[in-house]
């Protein structure tokens, strides 16, 4: 096939991350959440509380809680930036999801996918058949 | 026709054909556009389609999950 220059595409999914973090079940956040605050070396309680709260412990020993609901995040009490940090990680989540619903859509489109590979920025790269 | 789709962690999607003419291209990439539009994604093409030429397609890469080439 002739090649006169390649045709070039930049857009845009314009959603809230909420529509693709309702698409996560509540455990994987929790595991998220959770392996994110032990590897600060955070106790975490084992179970929920009764309100379905996380309770944690910071380095100091002092207890402080997190819930999670419709990808947002709270924090009570515990370390300064933490609550950002977190917010950060359930973002990066949604983005992942969002992912996933782009390239199910493409197949859906009749999009032969030939490579699959993620970038170093989280960028998922396919090689396509259009 | 081949082409190159980086879908970013941000919603973008750039897309890149590889062969084929600019206008041939073009009608592939917006009519995808609008099967995912018509598929319920609500997506919003930042710039019209643009023609990029260069001897070597290969060296596309990407800045913040958009696809660029020199």
């Amino acid at each position: 096939m002739p090649c006169d220059g390649v045709s070039v595409a930049s857009a845009k999914v314009v959603l809230e991350n909420e529509k693709y973090m309702a698409m996560v079940d509540q455990a994987t956040i929790d595991k998220v959440v959770i392996a994110y605050l032990s590897n600060l070396k955070f106790q975490v309680d084992a179970s929920r509380s009764s309100n379905g709260y996380i309770v944690a412990y910071d380095n100091l020993g002092s207890r402080f809680t997190l819930v999670v609901w419709n990808g947002r995040i709270s924090v009570t009490g515990g370390p300064a930036g933490l609550e950002t940090k977190l917010a950060e990680l359930l973002n990066g989540l949604a983005g992942k999801m969002r992912q996933q619903v782009i390239i199910q859509k493409l197949a859906k489109a009749g999009v032969k996918v030939n490579q699959n590979q993620t970038a170093s920025n989280g960028a998922i790269v396919l090689g396509v058949e259009l | 026709m081949k082409a190159k789709i980086v879908i970013g962690l941000d919603g973008s999607i750039g897309i890149v054909t590889e062969q084929g003419t600019f206008e041939a291209g073009s009608a592939k990439i917006e009519a995808l556009l609008e099967a995912l539009n018509l598929d319920g994604l609500d997506i919003r093409l930042e710039k019209p389609v643009e023609q990029h030429r260069h001897d070597e397609p290969e060296k596309l890469h990407t800045h913040g999950g958009h696809v660029h080439s020199h």
